[in-house]
């Protein structure tokens, strides 16, 4: 299955999305995982202010049927978050680049963020995936 | 490294695949999910028209004989001298504790022939249950591997009617009929498991898919998977086995005390069920509704105001029909009245809830006028 991944856009192994813009990072979840979650009805979003370790839990994004937590794999401050998905949720699953966003993060590490995947990469590794 | 499972595939297994449902193993079977619209749309469709279930996998005998109304009246705590021909009751098989062994459909399609319905996932420990309690001069019959086609909403007469050789309007919730639909010889019940008007048809598995498509034919009906069924049962205030009830729980804990009858005194469990009858339990199953955004799941823990834990969530979603969280669960007695306030820990955060009638349907159907 084709799922849309912008060039521009960087990628982890837990299917989430980052934009990176200077030490700002916005931070949301990709095509293939609102596909695999489903419709979202509800989303946890961080608090603006929190400090973040790589790796910790940013977000919980919740489906009809189950919870499934965002993990951001930098470390920094919550500066922005979505405030829009209380009330709509499912514009992560019709607009998980843009205005399905989850939330924007001060990253304090940028050598962190030479870990992530580009497009191709992350392509690579679902079709990985798939065999 | 997996292994390859050994899932059993019901009569419209083919169906389901064909349609690109997302399949997904449960008790024993390969069963959809969901099909290709959400399961939010599903739920929706059958509230507002009427929904197909393939419920093939549930458990299904036929107990016969002289005696057989003993041994149900030994095995439930229900009473089945006085029980109408073809009528259908709900019940639960309960054991020497007066835990719940399982709970089921029972309809008398004899004077001493009873179809029982059980869960999939009980089907074998019912089934030895049965087994030993059966003389000899009671029979078993498994007919499992029957279909058992499940039409649900408030469509569903509309949509059956035409295609059966019995006026279904005359067919009162609660009883059945042998009838056929086209030519298809089957046993139709008014009975279902989301709170709608609905009926389940039992017929030969070869036919299934004749009575299935038949029915999606008729274009006011789609198929439905597991997870709406989950959510509009969830709804409904009727509880899953091995969520919302276990070999440990008893009917009076589980707020089910309404399938007791004064004329049996047989049953296994009798001294602890009655004696929770009198007294009251120290638990009781409850509907739970979130007062604020969130969504409490299975596990969950409850509290009291003042912030002691009172009880546990046994089943929790999110309401498509009421855009809330809402769930089942067990708090003490005393904090079990409709409307007494708690909160429900999710993730660490407590969120605040109330307790609310089992069933959420007065809700909903309140919604849907307005």
């Amino acid at each position: 299955m084709n799922h849309d991944l912008p060039e521009h856009l960087h990628y982890t192994r837990d299917h989430e999305w980052l934009e990176i813009d200077g030490d700002e990072v916005t931070l949301g979840v990709t095509d293939y995982a609102q596909e695999a979650l489903g419709e979202l009805v509800f989303v946890e979003l961080p608090e603006v202010g929190s400090e973040l370790d790589a790796g910790d839990s940013c977000a919980v994004v919740e489906s009809v049927k189950a919870a499934s937590e965002v993990f951001s794999p930098i470390s920094g401050q919550v500066i922005h978050v979505n405030t829009d998905l209380a009330a709509k949720p499912e514009a992560i699953n019709t607009n998980p680049y843009d205005d399905g966003w989850i939330c924007k993060i001060q990253a304090s590490d940028p050598a962190e963020l030479k870990d992530l995947m580009t497009a191709e990469d992350y392509q690579n590794y679902l079709t990985g995936m798939a065999d | 490294m997996s292994f390859p499972s050994k899932l059993q595939h019901t009569p419209l297994h083919q169906w389901h695949t064909n349609a690109q449902a997302k399949m997904v193993p449960f008790a024993g079977f390969d069963m959809p999910l969901h099909y290709t619209t959400s399961i939010q749309e599903e739920h929706l469709w059958t509230r507002n028209h009427a929904g197909l279930f393939d419920v093939s996998h549930m458990g299904k005998f036929t107990l016969q004989g002289p005696h057989v109304l003993n041994i149900l009246e030994q095995l439930t705590p229900t009473a089945w001298q006085d029980f109408p021909m073809f009528g259908c009751r709900y019940s639960v098989l309960t054991n020497h504790d007066g835990g719940i062994i399982d709970d089921l459909i029972v309809t008398r399609t004899g004077a001493d022939i009873f179809n029982l319905v059980v869960n999939a996932a009980n089907q074998k420990s019912v089934y030895h249950h049965l087994w030993d309690h059966l003389d000899d001069m009671t029979t078993m019959q498994d007919f499992s591997e029957d279909a058992l086609i499940a039409l649900q909403g408030p469509l569903a007469e509309s949509i059956l009617n035409p295609l059966c050789n019995h006026d279904l309007s005359t067919l009162k919730p609660m009883n059945a009929i042998r009838a056929n639909v086209g030519e298809v010889p089957s046993l139709i019940s008014r009975t279902g498991y989301t709170g709608e008007d609905g009926f389940e048809i039992n017929c030969d598995a070869v036919a299934a898919a004749t009575v299935w498509e038949k029915l999606i034919e008729s274009g006011n009906t789609k198929p439905i998977g597991l997870a709406a069924r989950d959510t509009l049962r969830l709804e409904a205030g009727m509880p899953l086995y091995g969520q919302d009830l276990d070999t440990s729980t008893s009917p009076v804990e589980a707020s089910l005390g309404w399938i007791l009858r004064q004329e049996n005194q047989n049953f296994y469990g009798h001294s602890r069920i009655c004696q929770e009858m009198v007294n009251t339990p120290k638990i009781k199953r409850v509907g739970i509704q979130l007062l604020e955004q969130g969504i409490a799941r299975a596990g969950a823990e409850i509290f009291n105001e003042t912030g002691t834990k009172v009880g546990y969530l046994t089943s929790g979603s999110f309401s498509p029909s009421l855009q809330v969280g809402i769930g089942q669960g067990y708090v003490e007695t005393e904090h079990a009245q409709i409307g007494q306030k708690l909160t429900i820990d999710v993730r660490g955060k407590k969120i605040p809830a109330r307790v609310h009638k089992l069933s959420f349907m007065s809700s909903i159907k309140e919604q849907q006028k307005g």
